[in-house]
């Protein structure tokens, strides 16, 4: 009964007309971009970020997230239409969403991709609810070594589901750590790495390294090839699934979504890798497997489900943990930062308000999402008749304009350019810039556990080893590392990071 | 041969690797290190450089017994420099040239980035309009001070 009263609780924080107006600008936003081929939602989070100074803290991570999961919504409407991921996670909704669409079922496709969405964004939000509280409970009592370790862990699952180059991977990681402690040392006083400006005693803003690492080089990389899109315009009827699509349907759509929730949850894998594990699981079921690839309805229904459900779930490291798990993550934890709430455990306590006002207003986002993705999906397909070049230099100025407004300060803005270079030539070099995004957040604390850890133990390393909590979540670190020699895992991942690019 | 090395990815990614690493090192040489119980503020950074080398000089060795197999994505210049350079010139000169004329320029130039080709009643309208409309939402909306024109 605990649970309802908190839900109730978290409904009374959402039910605040400033708060709903946030979260409907945000799943807004998150299917705009996510209808938009060429802009991610992490580059669209951070781009944002600044406005975070602006805003109370409650509505304005509600917004955040809701570009999250709402992108996942967005991101089918592209693939199924005009056979192009809007977003990431929607990569291998193409394959039969658009056929399904060629084969004019386009109505059927969008109904069945929200519909599942829809369902699984409310189940994801009910597996928050109620595992949320009790990891956050039994994450009160970690000392800095049980934290040291957890981190290590939630790194190292980052690199290993990372694609390409582990070794790379981790350097991404360790590079991140570096740049996150410029600036002052708590410990110490000493301001380290700053050149003897007085603008980086502070560190690096973390909205401008995310903002330029993602943002501007995203821009940039979208700039290489002149643009080319197949318009969609035929008139799309019908949005209401069938009988028989329902029938068809509603089995994937169940296993996709606890699919999603679970991968969502483990750090690194997100909702790009959960639809395609949720693709595969459904082929390998299916009594006819040809089917895939010319139109089948678990095809669409199934990974739109489980995107959705990932997007959502993986926010319960950040929430319950203050372990982000994915880049998108990592730019949410940055922005909780800047309002002022460390994440972790405490969360729960100190911000209940945030803490369930966040979790039902998943559904209720949910909600929008249908009514905006269904009633309104002409105004979506409009929309992706805007070409690029009249978007990419708005993006660009709202982006430096944010930058500006940060600190009123224009060395910010130059120093955004420079991420932005340096995440252009490092993405070329086959170099993943979420390790290093994580490694950032990561690294003051990271560095700040492992001192406390040896002060408690008076410099011995091995406190790590015979803590038992902190001992088990090396242990699972390590076991990781040796999964990625499996070679069935380490194919669902190059694929995955195949496809992505 | 030598030529093939230069433009392979994981060769490239390596060496870069090593030198950010070894500027780690030096710039926390400065640093205490402290002892173990007592951690002071150079031995993180040192740990961390040291193990950046080594990172690097794996992704270097690997590529030497690959023989250099993936070759480096094509940089393109054009975006590459003039979004950067529209981005940086709003930065350096927004306080002296205000936010109307920082914000025609990084337009003018975020567009000459682009591959389509160039409209200029295009790019102008577009230009003029952001200027317009940036400068009354988030100068006068937002308040936040920015020069308007140039002083």
């Amino acid at each position: 009964m605990e649970l309802l009263h908190n839900l109730f609780y978290g409904f009374g924080v959402i039910l605040d007309p400033v708060t709903l107006l946030y979260c409907l600008i945000g799943v807004t936003l998150g299917t705009l971009i996510g209808v938009l081929p060429g802009l991610g939602p992490v580059a669209t989070i951070s781009i944002l970020l600044p406005m975070t100074y602006y805003l109370p803290p409650v509505p304005a991570l509600i917004m955040l997230v809701g570009i999250y999961y709402g992108s996942q919504y967005g991101g089918s409407t592209t693939a199924i239409l005009v056979n192009i991921p809007g977003e990431s996670a929607s990569v291998i909704t193409c394959i039969d969403g658009h056929e399904m669409a060629k084969q004019g079922r386009a109505g059927a496709a969008l109904g069945i991709a929200a519909f599942g969405s829809f369902i699984a964004g409310t189940f994801a939000t009910f597996v928050i609810a109620i595992f949320a509280p009790p990891l956050g409970e039994f994450a009160l009592d970690f000392g800095s070594p049980e934290y040291f370790s957890l981190m290590l862990l939630g790194l190292v699952a980052a690199v290993v589901l990372a694609h390409g180059s582990l070794i790379k991977a981790i350097a991404m990681v360790l590079i991140g750590l570096v740049l996150g402690i410029v600036g002052t040392d708590s410990n110490s006083g000493i301001a380290r790495f700053t050149f003897g400006e007085i603008a980086l005693t502070d560190g690096v803003d973390f909205a401008v390294a995310a903002l330029g690492l993602f943002g501007f080089s995203e821009v940039m990389r979208n700039l290489e090839k002149s643009e080319k899109r197949e318009t969609y315009s035929t008139r799309i009827h019908d949005l209401l699934p069938s009988r028989d699509d329902w029938k068809r349907s509603w089995k994937p759509i169940l296993r996709g979504t606890a699919l999603g929730s679970l991968f969502g949850t483990i750090p690194g894998a997100g909702a790009t890798i959960s639809s395609f594990a949720a693709y595969t699981l459904e082929k390998k079921l299916s009594h006819e497997p040809h089917n895939f690839g010319h139109g089948a309805i678990e095809g669409v229904a199934a990974p739109e489900s489980a995107n959705n459900a990932a997007a959502q779930t993986s926010i319960i490291p950040l929430l319950t943990l203050g372990i982000p798990g994915t880049a998108t993550m990592a730019v949410m934890l940055g922005a909780m930062t800047i309002v002022g709430i460390t994440p972790g455990p405490m969360v729960m306590v100190t911000n209940p308000d945030l803490f369930w006002g966040l979790i039902v207003s998943m559904w209720v986002g949910n909600l929008f999402l249908v009514i905006l993705n269904l009633p309104l999906i002409g105004v979506w397909v409009k929309l992706l008749q805007v070409p690029y070049r009249l978007l990419y230099p708005l993006i660009l100025l709202v982006a430096v304009v944010g930058i500006y407004s940060i600190n009123n300060n224009h060395l910010d803005v130059m120093l955004a350019a420079g991420f932005g270079i340096a995440g252009y030539v490092l993405h070329k070099l086959g170099c993943e810039l979420p390790p290093l995004i994580l490694g950032f957040i990561l690294g003051p604390l990271i560095e700040e556990h492992l001192r406390r850890a040896m002060l408690i133990s008076r410099g011995d390393p091995s406190i790590f080893f015979t803590q038992p909590l902190s001992a088990a979540f090396l242990a699972v670190a390590a076991l990781l590392i040796l999964m990625i020699a499996i070679p069935n895992l380490r194919h669902i991942r190059d694929e995955a990071a195949l496809e992505e690019d | 041969m030598l030529n093939g090395f230069f433009r392979s990815q994981d060769f490239l990614a390596g060496v870069f690797f090593i030198a950010f690493g070894c500027l780690t090192l030096y710039l926390s040489a400065p640093y205490s290190t402290g002892t173990a119980a007592s951690m002071g503020p150079g031995l993180f950074p040192k740990l961390v450089g040291y193990l950046i080398i080594i990172l690097g000089a794996l992704t270097v060795g690997r590529d030497f017994i690959k023989r250099g197999q993936q070759e480096m994505a094509r940089i393109h210049l054009r975006p590459l420099f003039f979004v950067t350079l529209g981005i940086f010139i709003f930065g350096w000169q927004v306080d002296r040239l205000g936010l109307v004329v920082s914000t025609i320029i990084l337009i003018v130039l975020a567009r000459i980035g682009g591959l389509d080709s160039q409209r200029f009643v295009e790019i102008a309208v577009l230009s003029i309009l952001s200027a317009t409309v940036v400068s009354i939402v988030f100068a006068y909306g937002f308040n936040i001070p920015f020069p308007i024109f140039p002083r």
